[in-house]
């Protein structure tokens, strides 16, 4: 099969169950799906759509019980563990909800972590221009437990970019912060995508969350249900509330 | 609560095991040592009874006469002494009771009679006593050269009626001819020995022992007041002599016999109490650190309305459980561990009983005690930190208690100091050994509380040591998994330093043994070196009874191989009212037995009743040239004047001190024989030359044995080498309980940190680098455990020496083994961490990092 330029991650007839026979779960049904590099992603729906099952195996954090899932001109099904860590390693960025960082290391060693994990030396100049971007310079000799919530994930994020990933997923990424911190968060990551060209796929509930995406991508019971261009916090409420009507 | 804690078990079956196994190991050697006592004690108390069975009265020498005695052969009794007892009223019959030594000669065997310590061989004069030997073939020995051997023994060697044993005694091997076969019920008690019987006569030529015996046992008439009889026997006996009923005279050689080994128990309580030691650290620390996991857990229960006491409670059930689950696994344990003791000591040619193996319920009772109470006690404080949970850490964060620094310096810095004071003061001061003993207590807690105090520093300091050396051959990549094992290590001090404080404790033990050991053998060396003038020593060669034939001084000195030899006498003798060797020797042929400066007087006038004191000992008394010793071997003391003083050239500390003229002894005590003799080689002859020349001479002589100073060297060293094995198997045991402490306290941090191992696969660490820095971290923190080992144990060996030598000791630490013992644990720490390190490395992601 060959890949149109231009898409970083993409499913094809993805599924997911859980279980067998009759209390078998149908976490994802046939989603089949493209994101293009550059573009900032937002998978949405209620809980127990597989939003997160979607992007798991996107990441290549889960399997799919059939069909595919490329990064790239990669099909993420064909490689081994192995090949799979050091994927995600060099070419993937992750920003979960909490607990993204290794409490013994400073807010520095936990930004280039994934580049020393490879024995590689960071681009000094990169890592640098993505560390005043997040404004975080003054915390970097700081551990993790000696900064607020919205700076640890600032610091996340900066690990995340770090290596110049493919693709950055995130999971909530401000789901715990307060209203400015997050905003604050959204507002870098949207940065990220204009001014870094990243491509960027998103999940969350939180319609204001959604609103800073180029395009929302509503799920509902495993299905793609619905796209989004251009959203609005307004536009998409309205959505949300059909859907689970 | 109960049910709660009930199920944790269940749902961590590992680590239930595995604390399990941390106690178990204490639970055994407890077992083991009452098991192995007990078996030993009822075979004895068995083959003893057996005996004594169908016999009214034994008649022996008093042992509370013996004591005051220490002339050579005085064990013994007039055989004259049986027709007084046959004489008294109710006396029914006498049985003449005679055991003597033989070396067995196997002529199939070239170097057959050669090692000091081989299972002796015994020869026992024939007689119809009830519960002795019953023919089983054959006939009893009616003369010379008839010998009946033990049904065993003859299985063993292949013996039928007919056939010849060789065996030698005092004198040249001999040849006898197996007559009968003989049992006994119950098979011979003494697994191993070669049981021989001869007529009474030839059993006391063999013994050289004409006119004497060492008991009799008595059978008395039907009806007669046994305690009457026993009283009117008495009245008849020489001082000295004395005459008891059977069975409390078959309990008291059992009991006599039993205390004899009683070392082996406190030896085995010993390594008891360093395993129980261990294990107890380990369960506390691994308790310590799962109640800190459970925090929350525990509080939400707290919560919910359990009391403190719900809590305690369910955190001591899970603790009695496991004291249980060790005592049932420990007490098999301890019986497999005797078996393989008794197995272990007959192969050393230790002479012990066969018999049942003997489980009591004492041994039961005491063995789980043990289990359960070492849990419950590792477990006390961790439960009582747990039932103070507050309600309301259930929904705040945790902050997990410290103990600031300086204060843990400071009670590391007074432990160690008065533990090195008081073992410094009691050694200098010549204090009693249980206050060194004290002293090395309180280096060993102190040692403990140096592991947490340094943990943090050490780690770091490991850290930078490995990147100055491993740098040019090490890439990144594994210099980011070590710096996470090393801040692993660190965040929780207090659970490394345990961690690497169990280990320390089996670690310096060895440490300190090895030193110990290291420098008697050092210590031996140049004793021989310096103090051994001959080129070879010929000592008897078996049993008990030390004793060169006669006559073999002149036939070794008329070998032309030979130019000079002689023999001198030793034994104790009770000198100015204490027990100390005396040495007869002839004072002119000195030279031949020591290297010594005479520091006043002469050697010249040691004749009669003179005496040579050694310096160090005329000091230590107050003793000086011309002052009376009193000297008692056997009749009446006698005052011997100083007529020498001398220095050895040696100090080696268990020499005699006191040396009288050789023909002076044999005034005092005519019976002693020599018990060494001295040879220096002619020119030009190999030291193998003459040793071949010397055991040819002596080839007719009895059984003796010629060291030249390697050989005596190489004796010693075996030796040695044996010890150092047993105790190291010993104290290998409590390295593995901390090993398993190592397993448990990784995978406990594992568990803790699921999250963060979740992230780090997450963003790219692969398996391999999951297991480096598990492992990285069981390689430092055992590093650790083996560093503060080395060191504790390097003070407590030169103590140790201190102690075993005196002062003037020499201090000698075999570091090639110390240091391959020091990267060998480090290496068992690898090992340590297989199971954690498979554990982190293989753990779902997805699950890891899922959000509460």
């Amino acid at each position: 099969m060959t890949i149109t330029t231009g898409v970083a991650a993409r499913a094809v007839d993805a599924s997911k169950v859980y279980g067998e026979g009759e209390t078998a779960v149908h976490a994802l049904r046939d989603v089949s799906a493209d994101f293009a590099i550059g573009e900032f992603t937002a998978i949405m729906g209620p809980s127990g759509s597989g939003k997160s099952t979607l992007m798991h195996c996107l990441a290549g954090l889960d399997t799919l019980t059939s069909g595919r899932v490329f990064l790239g001109e990669t099909e993420l099904g064909l490689l081994t563990d192995k090949q799979l860590t050091e994927l995600r390693r060099d070419n993937i960025g992750f920003v979960f909800q909490a607990f993204n960082l290794i409490p013994t290391l400073t807010a520095y060693e936990n930004i280039v972590l994934p580049i020393t994990i490879a024995g590689r030396a960071p681009d000094q100049s990169w890592v640098d221009g993505v560390i005043d971007v997040l404004g975080i310079r003054d915390r970097l000799e700081h551990r993790p437990s000696e900064m607020s919530g919205g700076q640890q994930q600032r610091v996340a994020v900066a690990r995340a970019l770090a290596s110049r990933p493919a693709v950055i997923f995130g999971d909530e990424p401000s789901g715990n912060l307060d209203s400015n911190a997050s905003a604050e968060l959204l507002g870098f990551l949207r940065r990220a995508v204009d001014e870094f060209g990243q491509t960027m796929v998103m999940v969350t509930h939180e319609p204001t969350a959604a609103a800073y995406s180029d395009r929302i991508v509503f799920l509902s019971d495993g299905r793609i249900v619905d796209e989004m261009r251009e959203p609005t916090a307004e536009r998409v409420l309205d959505r949300l509330k059909t859907l689970e009507a | 609560m109960v049910r709660a804690s009930l199920r944790g078990i269940w749902e961590h079956k590992v680590r239930t095991l595995l604390l399990a196994v941390a106690v178990v190991a204490g639970v055994s050697f407890v077992s083991a040592s009452f098991v192995f006592t007990d078996t030993i004690g009822d075979a004895f108390a068995g083959a003893f009874a057996d005996a004594a069975a169908g016999l009214d009265a034994t008649v022996t020498i008093d042992p509370d006469a013996v004591e005051e005695d220490f002339a050579f052969g005085q064990q013994r009794i007039a055989a004259s002494i049986g027709d007084v007892i046959a004489a008294v009223d109710g006396v029914d019959q006498v049985f003449v009771d005679l055991t003597t030594f033989v070396q067995i000669v196997d002529p199939d065997d070239e170097a057959a009679p050669a090692t000091f310590g081989g299972p002796p061989n015994f020869v026992f004069a024939w007689n119809d006593a009830p519960g002795f030997f019953e023919l089983t073939s054959g006939r009893a020995p009616a003369g010379p050269g008839e010998i009946v051997v033990d049904a065993d023994s003859a299985a063993d060697r292949g013996w039928s009626i007919g056939d010849a044993v060789e065996y030698s005694s005092l004198g040249p091997v001999e040849s006898a001819t197996i007559v009968g076969v003989a049992d006994v019920e119950g098979g011979n008690p003494f697994g191993g020995a070669v049981f021989l019987f001869a007529t009474l006569d030839e059993t006391q030529r063999i013994a050289d022992a004409a006119d004497q015996v060492d008991s009799f046992s008595v059978t008395f008439e039907a009806g007669v007041d046994a305690e009457a009889t026993i009283d009117a026997i008495a009245a008849g006996l020489p001082e000295g002599v004395r005459a008891l009923d059977a069975q409390s005279a078959a309990e008291e050689a059992a009991a006599d016999l039993e205390e004899g080994l009683s070392f082996i128990t406190i030896f085995l309580l010993i390594f008891a109490a360093v395993a129980v030691a261990v294990g107890t650290f380990v369960v506390y620390n691994a308790f310590r650190t799962v109640i800190g996991q459970r925090t929350r857990e525990l509080a939400l229960f707290r919560l919910l309305g359990a009391t403190r006491r719900q809590v305690l409670t369910s955190v001591l059930v899970e603790a009695g459980v496991i004291g249980v689950l060790a005592s049932i696994i420990g007490i098999p344990g301890g019986v497999a561990l005797a078996q393989l003791l008794r197995l272990a000591l007959s192969a050393f040619g230790g002479e012990l009983p066969a018999g049942d193996i003997t489980l009591t319920p004492r041994t039961i009772l005491v063995s789980a005690t043990v289990g359960v109470f070492t849990t419950l006690l590792s477990a006390l404080i961790p439960a009582i930190r747990a039932s103070r949970v507050l309600p309301m850490a259930a929904l705040t964060d945790i902050h997990p208690r410290r103990v600031p620094a300086l204060r843990r310096w400071l009670i590391t810095g007074i432990l160690l100091a008065v533990g090195v004071g008081l073992a410094f003061w009691a050694l200098a001061t010549d204090r009693a050994l249980w206050i060194v003993g004290a002293g090395a207590l309180l280096i060993m807690a102190g040692t403990y509380s140096l592991g947490a105090a340094v943990a943090t520093v050490a780690m770091r300091a490991a850290g930078r040591m490995i990147d100055t050396v491993g740098k040019p051959l090490r890439g990144a990549r594994t210099t980011i998994t070590r710096q996470m094992a090393i801040e692993n290590a660190r965040r929780a001090p207090r659970r490394t330093g345990a961690t690497a404080g169990a280990l320390m404790i089996g670690v310096a033990l060895v440490t300190a043994v090895a030193i110990i050991v290291f420098s008697i053998q050092t210590t031996a060396r140049d004793a021989l070196e310096q103090a051994f003038p001959a080129d070879a020593v010929v000592f008897p060669g078996f049993g008990p009874v030390q004793a060169l034939a006669e006559g073999v001084g002149d036939v070794v000195e008329d070998l032309p191989e030979v130019q000079a030899a002689s023999t001198l006498k030793s034994a104790p003798a009770r000198i100015n009212g204490q027990t100390d060797f005396l040495v007869g020797v002839q004072p002119e042929e000195i030279p031949l037995f020591a290297v010594l400066d005479v520091v006043e007087g002469s050697f010249d006038d040691l004749e009669g009743a003179t005496v040579a004191v050694q310096k160090s000992e005329a000091d230590r008394v107050d003793l000086a040239l011309g002052d009376p010793v009193e000297i008692f071997v056997t009749g009446e003391p006698v005052d011997h004047e100083i007529v020498a003083i001398f220095e050895l050239g040696s100090d080696v500390s268990d020499s005699a001190s006191f040396y009288i003229d050789y023909d002076q002894y044999a005034v005092l005590d005519p019976s002693l024989p020599d018990v060494q003799m001295s040879v220096i080689f002619a020119d030009g002859i190999s030291v193998e030359e003459g040793k071949a020349a010397v055991e040819t001479a002596l080839q007719d002589f009895g059984t003796v044995q010629v060291f030249t100073q390697e050989d005596l060297l190489g004796q010693i060293e075996t030796a040695l080498l044996g010890v150092l094995v047993l105790i190291f198997g010993l104290l290998g045991m409590s390295i593995l309980i901390a090993l398993v402490g190592v397993v448990l306290i990784l995978s406990l941090s594992v568990f803790e940190r699921t999250r963060e191992i979740g992230l780090v696969r997450a963003i790219g660490m692969v398996r391999r680098q999951v297991r480096a820095m598990v492992r990285w971290e069981a390689f430092l923190v055992a590093l650790l455990g083996a560093g503060l080992g080395v060191l504790a144990g390097l003070v407590l060996g030169w103590f140790g020496s201190w102690a075993v030598f005196g002062p003037g000791f020499s201090f000698d630490v075999p570091w090639l083994p110390v240091i391959a013992g020091f990267i060998g644990a480090g290496l068992a720490g690898l090992v340590a961490a297989w199971w954690p390190a498979y554990r982190a490395a293989n753990l779902n992601i997805l699950e890891a990092i899922a959000y509460e």
